[in-house]
C-alpha cells in the first residue's frame, strides 16, 4: 500500500473532530473526555486524526513538503488508533490510522528519518531487538523453568516472549510467571530462546515496512517447524503485530494466536488455573491499545466502492470497518474478578476508547517527554476512580508507566495482570 | 506574511503556539464543504491561512487581533472549527484556533448557568451539568461542537429546543474581543454584576452580536460566555454499553423517562399535533427523522443501511415524529401521558410501537438527550457529505408543512437524476418545535458525494431552486443553505439573499460592521462585506 491507495479515503474526512474525543455518549467528565494524546498535547489540528489525513493529502497532492515541523508532527503520535475508532462511528471510507502510518512509510522512503528510530532499526538488524541487546541473551529469562526448546523439540504451544519481556529485568517476574502458569496448567510449552526474534511491529509503526516482512517470514518458518497449534504471547505489541500487521502485509500465521490473558481466562474457567489470594487491593485495568482496539484481527480487502441508491457508497466485496470492537477486553477483566481480594474499578476511558499509555508508535524512543506525559495522564485517571494500583498486560505499557513515575515521589503501583494472578 | 507580524505573534504566544508551515496550514484549509468552495474536487478550500495561532487567554486573543490591525492582516477565529464557516475567506488571514481556551470556568447551580471558554464542547458541559441536576441544549450538529460558538456566533438547533429554547436566548454574559481589539463585556457582566444576564444591567447587544443566525466570525472573537442551564429530571448519567450508535443500549432505562413515536395520516395533522405538544409544554424533546434519511443512515455500515431500506421502509409511516417525556414524579408522568393521548385523539395520531420498544427506544433516547455520534453518522456515512436544504428555516404555524412539501417535491426530481443519495425526497430532520411552539423548524438533509463534481453541483442547484420556490411563496429563506450556495459561486452571501427579502438588511448590517470593525480586520466571508462590492 502507499498514499496513492488512500486517495479516495483522504478526501472523506469530514473534519468533524470526533477523532479528538472518546465516543461522545461515553464521556463521563470533561477532564477525561479526550482520546488523542497528540492533539491533547500539541493542539494544532494537524496533530489529530483528521488533521493527519489532511496533511497526508496535502503531501500527496504536492501542496506541501515534509519539513522538520511536519516530520515532528508525523512522529509525535503513538498510532494508538483511538482516532480511527471514533472516526468509524461516523463514517467508513476515511482511515486516519492507516493514513497516519502510511505517512511514515513515505518518510522512510524519502529518507526523512529520526535518529532515534535509526538507532532502533540498527539494533534490530544487528541483534533482532529494538534495544540492540545481545541476541545470545534473549532466552535467559527462561533459565531453570524447564520449557522446551522449539528449535529442536516439538511443542503444542509456542510461547513468544517478545523483546520487552526478554530483556527488561524489571519485568522478568512477569514473563517467568506467565510461562510458569502455563506449565502449572499442564500444558506442553516451548520457546525459541535466543533464536526468537522481534515481531517487527515497532519497525512497521515507524515506517520500516520491509524490516517487519523479514521477521514475519522468520516466525512463519519457525511455527511450521515446531508443529505447534497455538502461539501464546504475554506481549500485547507482538499480539497486535501477528493479528493486525501480518495480515496487512499478507503474511498470515497459520496458527491460533492467543494473548496470555485470553489463555489464562480460559484456564481459570476450566478450573486448570486457580488464582491465589494476594490480599485486599483496589485496582483499575488499563486496556493496552495493542491488545484492545489494535488487537482486532485485520481482514485484508481488495475491492472497489460501488454506488447504490444514487450516491451511497458501499464496498464490494464487503469490507471490515475497524472500530476495535473485536479486541481483547473481557478476558483480563474476567481474570481480575476471579482473583480473591482484588476489587476492580473502571476508569472513564476503557475498552475500544482507552487512553494510550504513550509508549507506542516510536514515541517512547524519539519523544520520551511526550510518552511519559501521556502515561501520567493515564495514572491521574486511574487515581481519580480510587484505584490503589493500575494493572495492565503489556510490557511496553508497564515500562512506560513505571518510567513516568520514576522522577516523582508518587508510590502509585503498576502491575502486570500475571503478577496478581501469581499471588505473593 | 509580514516577518515582523509573525515575530510578534511568536512573542505573544511562544513559538510552539504559532505556525506557518504549509502542512500545518493545510490541515486548516481542508474542510467539510471545501469541496464546494475550493478550486478542485478536494476538501481544500481556496484560501490557506497566513498562519495559525493558538492563544490560551483573552489577552492573547486581544494581542493577536491588534497585531492584525496594525499589519493589515485579517483574522478568523474557530472553536471546534467544523465546516466552511471556520476557514478563511480570503488571503492574508490569521487563523485563531481557540483550542487552548478550553476551561469550564464555573457551573453555578443556584443561578443555573455555566461559564465556558470556546473549546468546551456540549458533551463536556452536559455531563458536568447533569451531575448537578442541570442540562443544556446539545445541538444537532453534534455534541462535539463548541457551546460558546453555538451560543454567540452560529445557528444550531436541537431536539430539546422545545423545552430549553434556542441557544440564541440561552447565552447570558459574554466577553467579546471586538475586531479592533477592544474588549466588551455584555449584559450584567458589563456592569460588574456577574454572568447571570445577557441583557443588563449593562450593554445588551444580542441582536448585533448574533441575531438569529450569528455573525459567523465577522464581528470579532468571543472568548467567554455564560450558558443558561435548565432543570434536568433524569439521572445524573445515562450509562450505556457498546460504542456503535445502532448497537448502543442503556444499562437501565430510567423510570421517569418515556419515549413516544406518534404518526399521522397527513402533514396537516402532524403539524397540528406538534403545535399542541408545544402549547401543552409536556415534551422534553421532539424530533423528526424522516424515513428516507433514517433508512440511509440506520445501519451499522452502509451495506446494512441499504438492506434496511428494502426491509424496514415498508413498515415505516411517513408522517411520524418522536418525543421524550421526562417527569419529576409518577403523577407528572401520568399527566404528560394523558395530555399526549388527548392530543393524539384530537389529531388522529397513533403510536408506532416498534420505535417505542427497547432497542430503538434506547438509541433514540440517547439521540434526543445527548446527540452522540448518530446524527453525524446518519448524514455523512452514506455518501461522505451532506448539506441541508432549508438550513435556517425558522417558520411559524403552518409554514412548516409548506416548506416540507415544497422541499420534498423539488428534491424528488434531483434524487431521480441519481446525483444525490436516494432518500425519496424525505430527508427531513429537525426539532420541529422551538420554545414550546413559538417557532417551528425543519431542514431537509441532502446527501451528496464530495468526490463527484456533478453531485456537488446538483446539491447547489437544488438549494437555489428550493430557496427561489420558498421566496415565491413568501416563506422564510433559509440563510445557512444560501450561504453555501453563494460561497460555492464566490458571491457575497447577503447579496445572494437580499433579492428574496422584503427589505435590504445589508444597509444596517454594513453600518454595524463598519462601526465595530473600523479596519475591516475580521474576516467577513460569511457575514457582510465591509463595503459594497461592485
Amino acid at each position: 500500500m502507499a498514499l496513492h491507495d488512500y486517495e479516495k479515503s483522504m478526501n472523506y474526512c469530514i473534519r468533524c473532530s470526533h477523532c479528538k474525543w472518546i465516543p461522545l455518549n461515553k464521556i463521563k467528565s470533561k477532564r477525561f473526555s479526550g482520546n488523542c494524546p497528540a492533539v491533547s498535547r500539541y493542539n494544532f489540528h494537524s496533530y489529530s486524526g483528521g488533521g493527519r489525513v489532511a496533511l497526508a493529502y496535502s503531501i500527496f497532492l504536492g501542496r506541501t513538503q515534509i519539513s522538520s515541523e511536519i516530520l515532528e508532527t508525523i512522529y509525535r503520535c503513538q498510532l494508538c488508533g483511538s482516532c480511527q475508532v471514533a472516526c468509524h462511528l461516523i463514517g467508513e471510507i476515511c482511515e486516519p490510522l492507516e493514513i497516519a502510518r502510511e505517512l511514515r512509510f513515505k518518510c522512510v522512503e524519502d529518507g526523512e528519518l529520526l535518529p532515534e528510530h535509526m538507532l532502533m532499526i540498527e539494533g534490530m538488524r544487528k541483534e533482532d531487538n529494538p534495544f540492540g541487546e545481545p541476541k545470545a541473551k534473549r532466552g535467559d529469562w527462561a533459565d531453570g523453568l524447564g520449557l522446551k526448546n522449539i528449535n529442536n523439540e516439538k511443542a503444542d504451544i509456542i510461547f513468544h516472549a517478545g523483546c520487552m519481556f526478554s530483556y527488561d529485568q524489571d519485568l522478568r517476574d512477569v514473563v517467568r510467571g506467565a510461562a510458569t502458569l502455563l506449565l502449572q496448567a499442564g500444558l506442553d510449552v516451548g520457546i525459541a530462546g535466543h533464536e526468537e526474534a522481534c515481531c517487527g511491529g515497532r519497525a512497521f509503526d515507524v515506517g520500516y515496512r520491509g524490516q517487519m516482512e523479514n521477521y514475519a517470514d522468520d516466525i512463519i518458518a519457525r511455527i511450521k517447524a515446531a508443529g505447534a497449534t497455538k502461539l501464546v504471547t504475554p506481549c500485547a505489541d507482538c499480539y497486535s503485530a501477528f493479528k493486525q500487521f501480518y495480515p496487512m502485509i499478507r503474511k498470515e500465521l497459520d496458527i491460533e494466536i492467543l494473548h496470555t490473558t485470553e489463555y489464562f481466562a480460559q484456564l481459570i474457567r476450566e478450573g486448570r488455573l486457580r488464582p491465589k489470594d494476594r490480599g485486599s487491593l483496589t485496582v483499575t485495568y488499563h486496556d493496552p491499545c495493542h491488545l484492545g482496539r489494535l488487537g482486532e484481527t485485520y481482514v485484508p480487502w481488495e475491492g472497489k466502492w460501488k454506488k447504490v441508491l444514487g450516491q451511497v457508497n458501499i464496498p464490494e466485496p464487503p469490507k471490515q470497518i475497524r472500530r476495535g470492537t473485536g479486541g481483547v477486553y473481557e478476558p483480563p477483566r474476567e481474570i481480575l474478578r476471579s482473583i480473591p481480594g482484588i476489587k476492580l474499578v473502571e476508569m472513564e476511558r476503557i475498552r475500544e476508547y482507552s487512553w494510550c499509555c504513550g509508549a507506542g508508535g516510536g514515541v517512547k524512543e524519539a519523544y520520551e517527554d511526550f510518552s511519559e506525559w501521556t502515561a501520567r495522564e493515564r495514572i491521574e485517571e486511574a487515581k481519580s476512580v480510587g484505584a490503589e494500583a493500575l494493572v495492565t498486560t503489556c510490557g511496553w505499557c508497564e515500562r512506560n508507566f513505571r518510567d513516568a513515575l520514576i522522577d516523582t515521589a508518587d508510590d502509585f503501583k503498576i502491575f502486570d495482570i500475571t503478577e496478581l494472578l501469581m499471588g505473593d | 506574511m509580514d516577518k515582523n507580524a509573525y515575530k510578534m505573534l511568536e512573542s505573544i504566544l511562544g513559538p510552539d503556539n504559532v505556525s506557518r508551515d504549509p502542512g500545518v496550514l493545510d490541515a486548516y484549509t481542508y474542510q467539510w464543504m471545501g469541496e464546494m468552495t475550493g478550486n478542485d474536487v478536494t476538501r481544500f478550500g481556496p484560501f490557506r491561512p497566513a498562519c495559525v495561532t493558538l492563544p490560551s487567554t483573552t489577552q492573547e486573543v486581544q494581542s493577536i487581533v491588534r497585531v492584525c490591525n496594525r499589519y493589515g492582516l485579517k483574522f478568523k477565529a474557530q472553536s471546534t472549527g467544523w465546516g466552511l464557516y471556520a476557514s478563511p475567506g480570503e488571503e492574508r488571514v490569521v487563523q485563531i484556533d481557540l483550542r487552548r481556551m478550553n476551561r469550564l470556568i464555573e457551573i453555578n447551580e443556584r443561578d443555573m448557568y455555566a461559564v465556558v471558554e470556546p473549546y468546551v464542547i456540549w458533551a463536556q458541559l452536559q455531563v458536568e451539568a447533569m451531575r448537578k441536576g442541570l442540562n443544556c441544549v446539545t445541538i444537532g450538529a453534534g455534541s462535539c461542537t463548541s457551546a460558546l460558538a453555538n451560543c454567540t456566533s452560529m445557528m444550531g438547533v436541537a431536539n430539546n429546543n422545545v423545552s430549553m429554547g434556542y441557544n440564541e436566548r440561552n447565552v447570558l454574559g459574554v466577553e467579546w474581543v471586538l475586531p479592533d481589539g477592544e474588549i466588551v463585556r455584555l449584559g450584567s457582566l458589563g456592569s460588574g454584576g456577574g454572568w447571570i444576564s445577557g441583557d443588563g444591567p449593562g450593554p445588551s447587544l444580542r441582536g448585533i452580536m448574533r441575531g438569529t443566525l450569528g455573525a459567523l466570525g465577522g464581528l470579532g472573537v468571543f472568548t467567554k460566555c455564560a450558558v443558561r442551564l435548565y432543570h434536568w429530571g433524569g439521572p445524573p448519567d445515562l450509562p450505556s454499553k457498546n460504542i456503535v450508535s445502532m448497537d448502543e443500549r442503556l444499562l437501565e432505562y430510567p423510570e421517569n423517562i418515556r419515549l413516544a413515536a406518534p404518526y399521522f395520516e397527513n402533514r396537516i395533522n402532524f403539524e397540528e399535533a406538534l403545535a399542541k405538544v408545544g402549547e401543552a409544554e409536556i415534551a422534553y424533546a421532539v424530533g423528526l427523522v424522516e424515513r428516507g434519511l433514517m433508512t440511509l443512515g440506520l445501519g451499522k455500515e452502509n451495506l446494512e443501511s441499504v438492506e434496511l431500506r428494502k426491509t424496514l421502509l415498508p413498515s415505516l409511516p411517513k408522517h411520524i415524529f418522536v418525543l421524550l417525556l421526562i417527569a419529576n414524579s409518577p403523577r407528572e408522568m401520568e399527566y404528560q401521558e394523558k395530555v399526549l393521548e388527548q392530543i393524539l385523539e384530537q389529531t388522529g395520531g397513533k403510536r408506532f410501537e416498534m420505535v417505542e420498544e427497547p432497542g430503538f427506544r434506547d438509541i433514540i433516547t440517547l439521540l434526543l438527550v445527548k446527540g452522540g455520534s448518530a446524527p453525524a453518522r446518519g448524514v455523512f456515512s452514506p455518501t461522505g457529505s451532506f448539506s441541508p436544504i432549508l438550513c435556517g428555516f425558522f417558520g411559524t404555524r403552518r409554514t412548516l408543512t409548506k416548506a416540507m412539501d415544497d422541499s420534498e417535491e423539488i428534491k424528488k426530481r434531483y434524487v431521480k437524476s441519481g446525483l444525490l443519495a436516494d432518500d425519496m425526497g424525505e430527508g427531513g430532520w429537525g426539532p420541529l418545535v422551538i420554545d414550546h411552539g413559538h417557532m417551528e423548524y425543519f431542514e431537509n438533509e441532502t446527501l451528496f458525494d464530495p468526490n463527484v463534481p456533478e453531485s456537488i453541483k446538483a446539491l447547489v442547484d437544488l438549494t437555489e431552486e428550493t430557496n427561489t420556490s420558498l421566496a415565491e411563496k413568501n416563506l422564510v429563506i433559509p440563510f445557512l443553505s444560501q450561504i453555501k450556495a453563494a460561497r460555492s459561486k464566490g458571491l457575497p452571501v447577503h447579496d445572494a439573499i437580499v433579492p428574496y427579502m422584503n427589505s435590504d438588511h445589508r444597509i444596517w448590517q454594513r453600518k454595524f460592521k463598519q462601526a465595530f470593525d473600523p479596519n475591516d480586520a475580521a474576516d467577513s466571508c460569511n457575514y457582510i462585506d465591509w463595503e459594497e462590492k461592485s
